[in-house]
């Protein structure tokens, strides 16, 4: 089934990688990285993707370890039920919070933006009905769909050629993480790792995958695009702004497309930040789908509609006093700490059991 | 599969053998029970010869009258009155002997001439050939450069015509028969060695499903036997030029085409299909390139520039340039409307004017022309009903509509255009883009005899893309598209000699 | 499950709020900011310019001024003044008139920048005198004065005769440490607008300004530039007529080199300029069509552009602004540390710095 319809295809595994990686998070990225590591911080970007690699490396462990077993089936061919239900709810929960956090993130954003008066919950049904509608679709499809919106999200990065002759390079210095107040702790980093999720995906993807697909090395290359538009984009910010200004932005990103003119357009941010929904909605259906996995473990039964809507339900209620600026940050940054320690232990634990899997076959 | 055995169930097609009844009728009541079946058919024809000792049963309208005179009148009538003689004429080849009246019933209604020897011995002669129109241009798909061949309502003809274009034996016509009252005949066509042998069977699969008493044409048969029925997209290509059908077959699709119906499909089609017209490849490559570029700027146009025009004078007036900001708002200032509603009443406006134009003929065509353009175009400006920019926009959008090379499409694309519309007036660019995200995850997704209808954009094959929105100078083009999961995926230059092996 | 998507697709057609139908709209296309005079409190005095799109109103223009102790404040007063929503997306110019720039304007420059509607692209531009007084009057020869002010403006940006400073650019050299701000600055004409030069920013308060004629020089030293023209005087010839030269379609590069950073009274910053241009006119005794008399105007230029260029130099570090960017290179040429702990103001105003200059006339035009 090379050809055939369910096959999926290394590019749109890519595609996808960067769709999942990258958010509304790109919005703020340059000044939140500056702000953590200080100048020239975009080669901390750097660094960490190294880390992420590691990760995907770990994830690949387990595939070959486990000769493709999804990690639902690892965990409950050695743990019991006892043990696994709770793991599950804690997926599905972890991930599906983080999703609506994005989705609330994105409407805040447009918020601020365009309509701001215009109701959050309005705007976030509207949001939420686009969700359901990818999720009525097979995972294979929802990939498919993502490889295509990919060519959506990828006009904006052709945009910001009309940036560069703004760009300065003396504007960088040459110092190298100077100028910032945060002390450089591993909280710092971990913060700092989550514009990078979203990898985590491929984890629930084995069972999907044929070799063809070269799952692995999409997530590699796919990683790899991540950090050069992060890097790029990073780069591009603090060419265009100065230093200090950058730190004053909320959003760059966003903001110095509006610098961009068109005899025929003018102020495009307008279109960008549409655009971005692009990547928020992306990486918040994966999301949701990964915890309607989890919960179908529990309840084993097929239901398109029904789950997934209540999963959103669920989510958004949880979430639903985080609105303010101050309140939707602090709520994404604990939500992003816990997610990046929880990808990385996973995989050791997906291992440990395999490990024990083997020593009790024997 | 109770259809399968009705392929070779044919009228202008020689029969090689026919399946019997195991019950054969009573040689007496042969006649009579023909006769029964076409009970108040009174076009049916009935003539007797030698004191009714021959009795010819046909359907004046479906028989040639000079086949008729020649093969049967004249000889017979010349003949001697006597049992023996008239016996051993029709042991002639050309005539048939049938045993069962259903077999009769199905002849004659296939254009035979059923004759009977005394009543209980019947034999059959083909004369199918009513009259059909000539050749012509076709209307829907005019090309300028190149055929201007187009299919006609005869089978027989337009297999001629693609015949006529592909002299090799690998070139297969299988017959697959539709419609449980009406048994409409459709050809399969295809190149045996550059077509997937299970899209074939595929497509034979979903013809043979159809449950449909009279399938009366082609567009409205591949509507039977497509993947997504609900959806709003056209999902075979259809055309009336042999010479697109030709093309397709070359690169290994497979071309379906029904009796009585000028319109071909072609299987599997992918989106880009539609915007292809024989004109890019009849031109040189720089030429049918622009063309092709300039049509996918016209499906942008078409689906999103009056969207935008609602969503940016509703919502986002800051990104208007100074020098059109002035004009815009001084158009608008006196529309009482706000821009969706605007919007709207044109956009109907102009989708009346077109399916007033369609549906009447040229020379009144014409006045609706003038009627739409000045009457309603300038009073309604005048009477402040409607700003002149979003004339000139929906007017652009329409214009863009109409480049598209399939009606088909063009259509599609206009009811899409209406979603965005709406959603733009209601929610500007975060709509607009809603809008466009769902149309793109559901072309995306939908497939055509399973394989993915958004082709080289999805699964991404770029070179294919690239292929598909330019026109690659011919040289350079020497792949066969991976949708149609041909085996054979260099393209052979001698494809009319059928040596391609 | 698709009864249930449809129903609440219905929700959709409530809509939204936030409507800005394009005639509604009253955009602000320029907006003046003064300290109204004569009150003992700080108050402004804030004036707004909305073109006209009614076809039949008198003037094509709506001039509404407000007195209010905040410029937010004031913006909601000329909004009561209007009979469309008074909103900011398509603002083109904001004046500073030059009193409450002298004052300090990093307040106002932080507001504007607050707001997502303001946008990138509005131009500061400092009035020498009051703003208000600039926008309301009636230029018989022009339809509407903020239109002509916006393109003066973008004109003479193309022509590097005052710098192209748009909002973004205006913050962006204010939160640099290594350079300061500039504006164009715009006086009232005889029933015209006049550029007046270029405005010197010390952080956020005016304090000079470069005389028209000299801007182009100011270009030379703040980096890579090409088109413009500068006009020059070299003295007197013979019948006592000044020689005039032109200098045309200018296209100039800017280096700096930087010796003894590491010592801050020795620091010396020599900066290389080399300037291409066409000959448009010269009134003079040489023979330009000779190449030796051409060497010899070449170094005339030279030596008069480099005057010129360390007058203005030493303007700049009379007021102690470093408008031209010398601290940039400097910082990048710096430790962290060591840049930190410098004062660049005060060392600004007492290194040595010198222009160079190397003139390079390309053609003298087709007729000799």
């Amino acid at each position: 089934m090379n050809n055939g319809l369910g096959a999926i295809h290394p590019i749109q595994l890519f595609f996808l990688t960067y769709m999942m990686q990258t958010s509304v998070a790109i919005f703020i990225l340059p000044r939140s990285i500056s702000e953590a590591f200080g100048t020239n911080s975009w080669i901390m970007l750097i660094v960490l993707s190294g880390i992420v690699m590691v990760n995907i490396f770990l994830f690949q462990l387990v595939y070959k370890k486990g000769d493709g077993m999804s990690v639902f089936e690892i965990m409950n061919v050695t743990l019991p039920r006892m043990i696994t239900f709770p793991i599950y709810i804690v997926f599905a929960v972890s991930w599906s919070i983080s999703a609506s956090l994005i989705l609330k993130e994105y409407i805040y954003i447009i918020q601020l933006v365009a309509f701001p008066t215009t109701s959050f919950i309005y705007l976030l049904s509207v949001l939420i009905i686009v969700v359901l509608f990818f999720m009525q679709y097979p995972i294979y499809k929802m990939i498919r769909a993502a490889g295509v919106l990919f060519g959506l999200a990828s006009v904006t990065i052709i945009l910001t050629v009309f940036i560069w002759p703004d760009f300065s390079i003396d504007r960088l210095t040459p110092f190298i993480f100077k100028g910032t107040n945060v002390s450089f702790d591993w909280l710092t980093i971990i913060d700092q790792y989550r514009p990078f999720l979203g990898f985590e995906l491929c984890l629930f993807l084995f069972p999907y995958v044929t070799k063809d697909s070269h799952l692995f090395r999409s997530f590699y290359l796919g990683n790899a695009f991540t950090t050069f538009i992060y890097v790029y984009t990073v780069v591009l910010c603090l060419g265009f702004y100065s230093f200090d200004q950058l730190q004053h932005i909320i959003y760059p990103t966003l903001h110095f497309f509006s610098f961009i003119e068109f005899p025929f357009l003018i102020r495009i941010e307008n279109l960008v930040y549409s655009i971005f929904l692009v990547k928020a909605l992306v990486t918040a259906v994966f999301y949701y789908w990964i915890s309607k996995q989890a919960i179908q473990q529990i309840i084993k039964r097929e239901s398109k509609f029904w789950l997934p809507l209540c999963i959103i339900a669920f989510s958004v209620f949880i979430t639903y006093p985080f609105t303010t600026k101050q309140e939707l940050e602090l709520s994404l940054r604990f939500a992003g700490r816990f997610h990046s320690v929880l990808i990385f232990i996973l995989p050791l634990l997906l291992l440990l059991l395999l490990y024990i899997q083997k020593k009790v076959r024997k | 599969m109770k259809r399968t055995n009705r392929i070779s169930r044919y009228f202008h097609v020689p029969i090689k053998k026919l399946e019997r009844s195991s019950m054969e009728d009573t040689n007496d009541s042969l006649l009579l029970n023909t006769i029964n079946t076409f009970s108040d058919c009174d076009d049916l024809t009935r003539y007797s010869l030698k004191n009714k000792q021959l009795q010819f049963l046909y359907f004046k309208s479906l028989i040639d009258k000079k086949t008729y005179e020649q093969e049967v009148l004249y000889p017979f009538e010349a003949l001697k009155d006597d049992n023996k003689t008239v016996s051993a004429y029709l042991e002639n080849e050309q005539f048939e002997n049938v045993r069962t009246s259903e077999d009769i019933t199905e002849r004659i209604l296939n254009g035979y001439i059923a004759i009977f020897l005394n009543q209980s011995e019947a034999y059959v002669i083909n004369a199918f050939g009513p009259k059909t129109r000539s050749i012509e241009e076709s209307e829907t798909e005019t090309t300028i450069v190149g055929s201007h061949e187009s299919f006609i309502e005869s089978l027989a003809m337009n297999l001629s015509l693609v015949r006529r274009r592909v002299r090799s034996p690998k070139l297969k016509v299988v017959y697959v028969s539709v419609g449980e009252i009406s048994r409409n005949t459709v050809a399969l066509l295809y190149i045996e060695g550059l077509v997937d042998m299970e899209l074939l069977d595929q497509v034979k699969q979903k013809i043979n499903d159809v449950e449909v008493d009279i399938a009366v044409d082609t567009p409205v048969f591949v509507q039977m036997i497509d993947d997504f029925p609900y959806s709003f997209m056209p999902q075979y290509i259809t055309t009336e030029r042999p010479d697109v059908v030709v093309s397709n077959l070359a690169n290994g699709k497979i071309a379906g085409i029904m009796d009585n119906s000028p319109t071909a499909f072609l299987a599997p089609t992918n989106f880009f299909d539609f915007f292809h017209s024989p004109d890019d490849r009849n031109q040189r490559w720089a030429v049918g390139s622009a063309t092709r570029v300039l049509r996918m700027l016209a499906f942008f146009i078409t689906l999103t520039f009056t969207a935008f025009y609602v969503a940016v004078t509703t919502f986002h007036y800051e990104m208007i340039p100074e020098a059109l900001l002035m004009s815009l708002a001084e158009s608008r200032n006196n529309v009482p409307f706000s821009p969706l509603f605007e919007a709207l009443i044109m956009e109907v406006t102009i989708e009346l004017l077109r399916e007033a134009g369609a549906r009447l003929p040229t020379k009144i065509g014409q006045t609706i022309g003038i009627v739409g353009g000045i009457v309603i175009g300038q009073s309604a400006v005048q009477a402040g009903l409607v700003s002149n920019t979003l004339i000139i926009v929906v007017a652009i959008s329409a214009i863009a509509s109409f480049v598209m090379p399939s009606y088909m499409i063009s259509a599609a694309l206009r009811i899409a255009r209406f979603g965005l519309i709406l959603l733009s007036g209601l929610l500007g660019n975060y709509g607009l883009l809603i809008g466009i995200i769902l149309l793109l995850a559901h072309l995306s997704t939908l497939s055509n005899l399973s394989t993915p209808y958004f082709n080289p954009a999805s699964p991404f094959h770029p070179k294919e893309l690239i292929n598909a929105v330019l026109r690659v100078p011919y040289g350079k083009n020497s792949r066969r598209p991976t949708q149609t999961r041909t085996q054979n995926k260099e393209d052979v230059k001698s494809l009319g000699t059928g040596e391609y092996e | 499950m698709k009864k249930g998507l449809s129903f609440v697709f219905m929700l959709l057609l409530v809509g939204c709020n936030d409507k800005y139908i394009i005639e509604e709209v009253g955009f602000l296309h320029s907006l003046g900011l003064d300290v109204e005079k004569g009150s003992d409190m700080d108050e402004y005095l804030v004036t707004g310019v909305i073109p006209q799109i009614a076809p039949d109103a008198k003037n094509n223009r709506e001039l509404l001024t407000s007195v209010s102790s905040s410029d937010k404040e004031a913006l909601l007063d000329l909004a009561r003044q209007s009979n469309r929503d008074v909103a900011n997306g398509q603002l083109r110019n904001v004046l500073f008139g030059k009193e409450l720039a002298e004052e300090g304007i990093q307040e106002n420059i932080r507001t504007m920048n607050r707001d997502p509607k303001f946008g990138t692209r509005v131009q500061v531009v400092v009035v020498n005198g009051q703003a208000n007084d600039l926008l309301s009057q009636p230029y018989t020869q022009h339809p509407e004065a903020s239109q002509y002010i916006d393109a003066l403006l973008e004109k003479e940006a193309r022509l590097n005769n005052i710098p192209e400073t748009r909002m973004h650019q205006f913050t962006r050299d204010l939160y640099d440490d290594g350079i300061d701000p500039v504006t164009p600055i715009l006086r009232r004409g005889e029933d015209t607008v006049v550029l007046d030069g270029i405005a010197l920013f010390d952080n956020a308060k005016y304090v000079e300004k470069i005389d028209p004629k000299s801007s182009r020089i100011f270009f030379f030293l703040l980096g890579n530039y090409s088109s413009g023209s500068l006009h020059l005087e070299l003295g007197k010839g013979e019948d006592d007529k000044t020689i005039q030269l032109l200098f045309d379609s200018i296209q100039n590069t800017r280096e700096m080199t930087i010796t003894n950073v590491d010592e801050t009274e020795k620091m010396k910053i020599d900066i290389q300029v080399s300037i291409k241009g066409s000959l448009v006119e010269y009134n003079g005794p040489l023979d330009i069509t000779k190449q030796k008399d051409l060497r010899t105007l070449e170094t005339e230029l030279e030596n008069r552009v480099e005057n010129r260029a360390r007058h203005l130099l030493s303007v700049l570090q009379a007021q102690g602004v470093d408008s031209i960017g010398v601290g940039k290179r400097v910082r990048n040429s710096l430790s962290y540390e060591d840049w930190e702990s410098l004062n660049w103001k005060e060392t600004f105003q007492n290194i040595e710095i010198n222009p160079h200059v190397e003139a390079e006339i390309i053609n003298i035009g087709i007729f000799s």
